[in-house]
């Protein structure tokens, strides 16, 4: 089945019968289905199709009972975010009215708009960039750099997977499913044959979680944003354990003058910042420091 | 020969009627205890597993034909609460029953599972009363039925022939 064909499967059934009509050239390549109250089902390939049937409110509430299999208990946690994972990784974002209590989001009702994001595996990427990253033989602790879209996370699940499949024990704290999108506790994008994957629960309780139960070489996280995150990330390199991770930033200028991620510089021994547009990309990599390994694990040799 | 042909279906017509209003009040009984059942079961399934309501039938008890004629699919175009409401009205049991058992179907996969707990647990206890009332007059009616039946079939048999 195809990546679109998978990720329009949620649709209700006049709404698939549309998008399957669109040209193949426009499956292919489709990268969003957006679907808004009372307006065209567009497909985003990556300029708008409009596919031949308006949305109606009932078509988004029957979407949303559709990919929940009816149960919304499943996936209030993740709707909370704004986004379901979907099988095959693809992404439902979901907006709507927010109902707050507490102060947090309870739940999103009256559902104005729907995209499916459609996952696709760049596979290979790291393959050119593992062998000049490592050192001695060993992957130091490496930090992902760029603006947002450019991606940080397509890179690290790339890494993960050639880290995994060379032999090294790879353990990713993967909070939102960005990194291998488990769908029923299978991986749906490929992040290695030894890899153990941690979901549904912060980076930093999943990090020390997996730090204790699964004894990784390489940990990976993705998206420091908070400080939690980043002292986690120190406390989990002095263990021994080399951290892989993305951080929204353009450079180490940019990352210097944010709090948190200031002290992470002494954590990182390189900076990979990707920078490019559209399906073009430059992957340059800084040193910040003379990379100091751990000398109890042993890593990738690709 | 054909009067006590004709005697004995008379009797065994009605007697019939009778045992199958026993048996109705029996199966009653039955449903009701198992869906009471299921409440409490469904409690612990959604509010402490959060389980997909679609993989419900396979973990919870066998409720006769119910799972069956339900038939939902996750990616189909009847919702969960739709395909409840359907097999629930399908039920031999009085529309107090139904009404109460479609209501079930209301409130699974809709909430979060404290709100859905809290409704399953009202929802049981409203099925409890109910379960009551009815072990009550299968208690009381329900051989009553049957005897009356086959003695009613007596009657009529002897003012026929």
């Amino acid at each position: 089945m195809q990546p679109f064909e998978t990720a329009v499967r949620a649709l209700p059934q006049r709404l698939r019968a549309a998008a399957m009509a669109l040209p193949e050239s426009v499956r292919a390549n489709a990268e969003e289905v957006r679907l808004r109250a009372e307006q065209p089902l567009t497909v985003h390939a990556p300029s708008a199709h409009a596919a031949g049937a308006t949305v109606d409110a009932d078509d988004l509430a029957k979407t949303l009972e559709s990919v929940s299999h009816g149960s919304l208990h499943t996936v209030l946690d993740v709707l909370r975010h704004g986004f379901i994972p979907l099988p095959g990784g693809h992404r439902l974002g979901v907006c709507g009215s927010a109902a707050m209590r507490d102060g947090g989001i309870a739940h999103i009702r009256d559902i104005s708009s729907l995209c499916i994001r459609i996952a696709r595996e760049k596979k290979g990427i790291a393959d050119k960039l593992l062998p000049a990253l490592l050192v001695s033989g060993r992957l130091p602790n490496t930090l992902i750099i760029s603006p947002p879209g450019a991606g940080k996370t397509t890179l690290l699940r790339d890494l993960v997977r050639a880290a995994s499949n060379g032999g090294s024990r790879v353990s990713v704290a993967d909070e939102r499913g960005e990194v291998a999108a488990c769908y029923n506790g299978l991986p749906q994008l490929d992040v290695g044959r030894n890899t153990d994957v941690m979901t549904g629960v912060s980076k930093a309780a999943a990090a020390m979680m997996l730090l204790r139960g699964m004894a990784p070489q390489i940990l990976a996280l993705d998206e420091i944003t908070a400080p939690e995150d980043a002292a986690v990330l120190t406390a989990c390199a002095g263990c021994g354990v080399t951290v892989l991770s993305t951080a929204h930033a353009s450079g180490t200028e940019d990352l210097r003058r944010r709090p948190v991620y200031r002290g992470l510089l002494d954590v990182f021994d390189r900076l990979v910042s990707i920078t490019g547009s559209g399906s073009a990309r430059k992957y340059d990599i800084l040193e910040v420091r003379e990379p100091c390994l751990p000398q109890s694990a042993s890593f990738v040799s690709l | 020969m054909s009067a006590s042909i004709g005697f004995l279906c008379i009797v065994v017509g009605c007697g019939g009627l009778g045992f199958l209003a026993f048996s109705r009040l029996n199966a009653r009984v039955r449903l009701l205890s198992a869906f009471s059942m299921l409440a409490g079961r469904l409690c612990c399934e959604i509010g402490f597993r959060l389980t997909p309501l679609s993989e419900l039938p396979g973990r919870l008890p066998a409720l006769g034909p119910f799972w069956d004629r339900m038939a939902y699919t996750p990616y189909g175009e009847e919702s969960f609460g739709e395909a409840w409401r359907r097999a629930a009205n399908a039920l031999d049991l009085p529309p107090i029953d139904r009404a109460l058992l479609c209501e079930m179907g209301e409130v699974l996969g809709r909430y979060d599972a404290e709100s859905q707990t809290a409704a399953l647990l009202a929802l049981r206890g409203q099925l409890d009363i109910s379960l009551g009332n009815a072990r009550e007059k299968l208690k009381a009616s329900g051989r009553l039925y049957a005897l009356a039946g086959v003695l009613g079939g007596l009657m009529l048999a002897v003012i026929l022939l």
